[in-house]
């Protein structure tokens, strides 16, 4: 089909992106960073913009080899990819003043700064409005822009907590535990991904840019599956469960059952291991619901004799609902993502190597998802950017950049 | 009030059911786009899942899950199982922007309405499918659910306690987050291409893949460093204390996160600069990451005489990040922030009455979207949709009823 074939693996040079036309400000921490990098795969130009000396999340680890280094930071290698970098002091009037002129010609500027930050510096809204009609301007923090929390601070952390996610995730006899690798800023980042896609599809109509506000905690709450509901009809909180995967011989997978009993059946009958259940009273879904717990207990014991290798196999090939609880070495070596190309080699010639990044969230058959650049280093864009885009002299650029400014 | 809704203009033919598809075009409907959601008395199921207001015995319109994921959109009966349903849904399809489903790869195929067909009506239609492991690739007739995916992209690994089993959230959490909003990104960019260029296109979301995407440095620290990460509790590398704490209450807790000098200076402050928060092993990241078992305890044994309101309400006002851990009868009845920005609706469905809805995350200047209905009831739209946008008579809706092709 065209479809497939158009999305797999390396895309001609001359394809086109959904975004190609944007120039986007990135002014992200942790909460927006994954928003910007979004953008980033859908084509826009984006230009980070970075303190002198650099962002502080260089210095969140891990790192290439495990050397602190800012640019060798793989947390910033993660969110930064196909991102070009400059550096500019908001903190000097200088440096507002090249936000301003930079802000005239962008389409989209992403920040995180507590609620008020821009404002004082001349760089609100109704500001950059007067500045540049058509900007949009997103701001992801933690609480919002309004209401008695807006000026707390929040991490990942604080946003599944205040967000109520937290409350679901853990065992009864310990804290609840966090959802890994920082959800709360990946949703937060989504949600604003798509609200700000919301506000560019406003502009193409009207040519009006707006002001999209995002709170890491309603990011958090919105996302609960039956949660709220369940409150609002029965008043039945929800609480964390403990886990829900069933070990293996090297490791976990999980399970869902409701499809596929036959099948299940079958497979564990063939091994004799299917006890009771091949048993034509378990046809009735009722009845499997009321031995709910036995039928755990046959299938976890028939689970527990397999590697997540050979259920993950038998699982694909049987249509089960059964997955392997990935390590990031399976993951990364996974047949069927590798043979979708999933993973995207990024060169990194200063170092000599290519890294496998992973790849498209999405494919999009016109528009496909971008993937070439390297993570920026300090400053790299400054020459292109200030003089290229704003038309500064090489001796200008280098005063600013001796007093500071960039 | 015309830029209160930014999409009105913009028809989504909706195949979608339970949680990832009805949330994405939830997110569209909320800002205007006229979402049609292709039901059936055939399809069954989810709009009798729980949990059920109370309404007349058996209806299909009282779930309050299914409710919430499709306020804002209109309703309609097609039995696809029949030719006729399926030439009525392709005419549908000829009048809309986007068409979304979740079906497994080939369902829409068989009906003869593959990407390749639609574009023949339709040649800007912008369709998007979102199989678990996508169409092609060795693994494309893998099954699965929000929780299996959530194994596979290994957030069940990084999500517990390194002495417990793996955990995760037990809500299919990549079924409203990464999956749902990935989707209306690209719908959304693939909109404004269309926008300059007149092209729709085919979009896939292979749920794998796009939870797979935002699992910070799990994959990049293994293929650059050969590193295999795994959970570390409540704890942090780069942040301490950085944990979640016991509190006065049954139950109850409190999240700090300490993630500077600054921000460590701060909570001494809070916690009134006691002797043991100038202990010297404590003044560095370092030296906290070291001692963190004893530093928790201790610092479990100031929050534990504090509710974890005063205890979050000390530490922010010392600029620290904190937030007590809300359970949803916490977000919903009694957190201040949340009631003052109206996040929460209620809206009065004509059999479920007045029950309340997830309001809209993000808040748009000029175009901020409403919660302008409650999700429609089975068929609710079936007059409008039939008789008004594809003008078929009323004697050949009347026989459509009779044949069950409208059912």
């Amino acid at each position: 089909m065209r479809q497939q074939e158009s999305s797999v693996g390396p895309q001609p040079e001359a394809a086109p992106s959904a975004l190609s036309d944007l120039v986007v400000l990135d002014l992200a921490d942790g909460k927006g960073l994954y928003c910007t990098r979004l953008l980033a795969g859908l084509g826009a130009e984006i230009i980070k913009l970075e303190p002198p000396g650099g962002d502080v999340t260089r210095s969140v680890g891990p790192f290439y080899h495990d050397t602190p280094d800012p640019e060798k930071s793989l947390y910033f290698w993660q969110y930064n990819v196909n991102k070009k970098g400059i550096t500019l002091s908001l903190e000097q009037p200088e440096g507002v003043q090249l936000f301003r002129r930079l802000a005239a010609g962008a389409d989209i500027v992403v920040e995180t700064f507590q609620p008020g930050y821009l404002a004082g510096l001349g760089l609100s809204f109704p500001e950059l409005h007067a500045l540049n009609p058509r900007l949009i301007l997103t701001s992801i923090t933690g609480f919002g822009q309004t209401g008695p929390y807006s000026q707390y601070k929040a991490t990942d952390l604080i946003g599944l907590a205040m967000g109520t996610q937290l409350n679901l995730c853990g065992f009864q006899d310990r804290a609840p535990v966090r959802t890994g690798a920082s959800q709360g800023h990946h949703q937060a980042s989504l949600h604003a991904a798509a609200a700000t896609m919301v506000a560019l599809f406003w502009r193409d109509l009207s040519g009006e840019g707006q002001h999209v506000d995002v709170s890491m905690q309603e990011a958090v709450a919105a996302d609960l599956q039956w949660t709220m509901a369940l409150y609002d009809l029965t008043g039945v909180i929800r609480n964390r469960e403990g886990s829900r995967l069933s070990p293996c011989l090297d490791g976990y997978v999980r399970h869902n059952l409701g499809a596929g009993w036959d099948d299940l059946v079958e497979w564990m009958a063939g091994e004799g291991m299917a006890e009771d259940l091949a048993e034509p009273g378990y046809q009735e879904v009722t009845v499997r619901r009321a031995q709910q717990a036995h039928i755990n207990e046959v299938l976890n014991s028939f689970l527990a004799t397999h590697t997540k290798a050979e259920i993950y196999r038998e699982a694909v090939a049987r249509r089960l609902p059964i997955c392997p609880s990935s390590t990031a070495a399976e993951l990364a070596e996974d047949p069927h993502l590798n043979a979708r190309s999933f993973f995207m080699p990024v060169e990194h010639p200063e170092l000599g190597e290519s890294f496998l990044y992973p790849g498209p969230p999405v494919r999009m058959t016109e528009t496909p998802w971008v993937m070439e650049r390297r993570p920026p280093h300090i400053g790299e864009h400054n020459q292109e950017v200030y003089c290229g885009r704003l038309g500064l002299a090489a001796e200008e650029l280098r005063e600013l950049q001796r007093r500071g400014v960039i | 009030m015309q830029g209160n809704l930014p999409l009105r203009d913009i028809r989504v033919a909706d195949f979608t059911w339970i949680g990832a598809g009805p949330t994405c075009t939830r997110f569209l409907a909320f800002f205007g786009a006229e979402v049609i959601i292709i039901e059936s008395h055939t399809r069954g199921g989810i709009r009798m899942g729980q949990p059920q207001a109370k309404g007349p015995t058996g209806s299909p319109n009282l779930s309050g899950f299914f409710n919430n994921l499709n306020s804002c959109k209109e309703s309609i009966t097609l039995n696809m199982r029949t030719p006729q349903g399926v030439d009525v849904a392709r005419r549908l399809i000829g009048l809309s922007d986007i068409v979304v489903n979740n079906f497994s790869p080939g369902v829409m195929d068989r009906w003869g309405l593959g990407y390749d067909e639609l574009v023949k009506v339709n040649p800007g239609v912008i369709m998007a499918e979102m199989p678990v492991a996508g169409r092609w690739g060795p693994h494309k007739r893998m099954i699965g659910y929000g929780a299996t995916v959530e194994a596979f992209s290994g957030i069940n690994e990084m999500t517990g306690y390194p002495d417990r089993p793996p955990t995760g959230t037990e809500i299919n959490y990549p079924d409203y987050a990464s999956n749902p909003y990935h989707l209306a990104t690209a719908l959304l960019s693939a909109l404004h291409y269309r926008n300059q260029t007149g092209c729709g296109q085919y979009i896939e979301v292979a749920q794998l893949e796009s939870t797979a995407s935002v699992m910070e440095t799990y994959v990049l620290d293994y293929t650059v460093n050969k590193r295999v990460q795994t959970r570390t509790g409540n704890h942090a590398a780069y942040a301490s204390p950085h944990s979640v704490y016991r509190c006065q209450g049954e139950d109850r807790w409190v999240a700090i996160a300490v993630t500077s000098e600054e921000e460590w200076c701060g909570f001494q402050r809070a916690l009134g600069e006691p002797e043991w928060t100038k202990d010297p092993r404590y003044a560095t990241l370092q030296g906290r990451k070291e001692h963190e078992e004893e530093l928790d305890r201790l610092v479990e044994g100031w929050t534990s005489a504090r509710s974890p309101q005063e205890a979050m309400r000390l530490l922010q006002a010392q600029g620290v990040p904190a937030g007590m851990v809300q359970n949803m009868e916490d977000a919903m009845e009694r957190d201040p922030h949340l009631a003052a920005r109206g996040f929460y609706a209620r809206l009065e469905h004509p059999e479920a009455g007045l029950t309340r809805y997830d309001g809209l995350v993000a808040k748009l200047s000029a175009t901020p979207g409403r919660l302008r209905a409650p999700a429609p009831l089975l068929g609710e739209h079936n007059d409008y949709v039939f008789r008004e946008l594809l003008g078929m008579s009323e004697d050949d809706v009347n026989q459509y009823i009779l044949k069950q092709v409208i059912y």
